[in-house]
């Protein structure tokens, strides 16, 4: 504290931001208090300081989210990197694979399971009202020809390879167009519209079709 | 179950777990993709920053010494990244995006004004400051950060942070009465 009056003026006028936002320590938050009751006027100055906050809120929550080519970006690269093997997987790696779940796999699975759960509802919402608007994403091989073909969202196991996924997404001529949002990624399927019955077959389909997918939902529908 | 911390999940990064990576990811992209999109106004250009940010978590978290927040320290590479971005901008004098940032502000802005509430003047009013008064408004006003921790992303020592802060309000005020939005103040 100053005992100048004008320079301690202009150091509570300097605090007031940190203190509209409850983020100031105590000893600032009782310096502010005191003299935001010795002098009434410093209250106007609260409100606009209130006023800007409240605004630098409301235009960053209008900014949305990025794209899921940020995630896939990321992904790519932790492909081209990857880490030494922790201890919990070199130790699975001597039990086998694929035979039954072990229980580190089923940890991981779990835990990412819980993830998804928790905005999966969300995610399905706003993956499907943009089901009919421009994608955020394309794969490189997408063609115009695939534009009228089915979408669903799948989950992928947490633990899947870049590289099987783009194997599996090729395996079932399939094109990331969207995601992931919350582990989603929407996809577009084939090259033509279904029907809500052979939706229903594709979505079982894709389902079983490798320990790879965890989740398969159907998007829209003619 | 308590969610894990931020710094649980880096020490779990730092041992090669992707899928504390995407937890990590999850908490935190889309906050650092707004800080990004409001310095570089350019949603690919943000994309990528965010996709750098993670990369560089899984690469180098044994470089997060917990002397902060996770996401303080998220926020410092993001604003590293930015700024590199913008200095790239500047060099380029052809650049597209800037250009269409120049044509959008010239579009006759004070009828556009006139028939906007004033909410939406003041949004308009924060889109305008610099780059610099613009993160440190959103630093403090949106991602919450005490002095101290906006010091740290900003790479300033506190009493700048507030006096950065002091003169972005300022002239956030001048834009505001510019705008037909007077309060006051200063």
């Amino acid at each position: 504290m100053t005992t100048d009056p004008k320079a301690e003026a202009e150091a509570i006028e300097a605090l007031l931001p940190w203190y509209a936002t409850g983020t100031l320590d105590a000893a600032n938050v009782r310096r502010v208090e005191e003299a935001l009751a010795r002098r009434p006027e410093l209250q106007a100055s609260l409100a606009v300081v209130r006023e800007d906050r409240d605004e630098t809120i409301a235009l960053n929550q209008s900014l949305g989210a990025p794209s899921g080519r940020a995630w896939l970006n990321v992904l790519a690269a932790v492909e081209a990197a990857p880490r030494r093997p922790t201890l919990k997987a070199r130790l699975a790696s001597l039990v086998g694979v694929g035979v039954a779940p072990r229980p580190a796999r089923l940890a991981w699975i779990g835990a990412a399971a819980a993830l998804v759960i928790a905005v999966e509802g969300a995610t399905i919402v706003s993956l499907t009202t943009v089901a009919n608007g421009p994608a955020s994403y394309q794969t490189a091989s997408e063609s115009p020809a695939h534009a009228a073909g089915a979408e669903a969202l799948v989950a992928f196991a947490p633990d899947a390879r870049l590289s099987e996924i783009g194997a599996w997404l090729q395996d079932h001529h399939a094109t990331i167009v969207d995601g992931p949002r919350g582990g989603l990624y929407r996809l577009r399927i084939g090259d033509k519209p279904l029907t809500k019955a052979e939706m229903s077959a594709l979505v079982a389909n894709l389902a079983a079709s490798s320990p790879l997918v965890r989740t398969v939902l159907p998007v829209g529908g003619p | 179950m308590a969610a894990e911390s931020d710094d649980d999940l880096l020490a779990r990064v730092r041992a090669g777990d992707r899928l504390a990576l995407q937890t990590l990811y999850g908490r935190h992209h889309v906050k650092i993709y707004r800080f990004a999109l409001r310095l570089l106004h350019e949603e690919t250009a943000a994309e990528d920053v965010v996709s750098e940010v993670f990369i560089d978590v899984w690469r180098g978290a044994a470089r997060f010494e917990g002397r902060s927040e996770a996401s303080t320290w998220l926020l410092a590479m993001a604003r590293n990244k930015a700024f590199s971005a913008l200095r790239r901008r500047k060099e380029d004098p052809l650049d597209e995006e800037a250009a269409a940032e120049i044509v959008d502000e010239g579009d006759d802005p004070e009828v556009a004004m006139q028939k906007k509430t004033k909410s939406e003047r003041l949004r308009d009013c924060l889109a305008r400051l610099s780059p610099e008064h613009r993160e440190v408004i959103d630093l403090v006003y949106y991602h919450d950060k005490s002095i101290e921790e906006t010091a740290r992303i900003v790479g300033a020592p506190e009493g700048t942070v507030k006096t950065r802060m002091f003169h972005a309000r300022k002239r956030l005020a001048e834009l505001a009465k510019a705008a037909g939005v007077d309060r006051g103040w200063p």
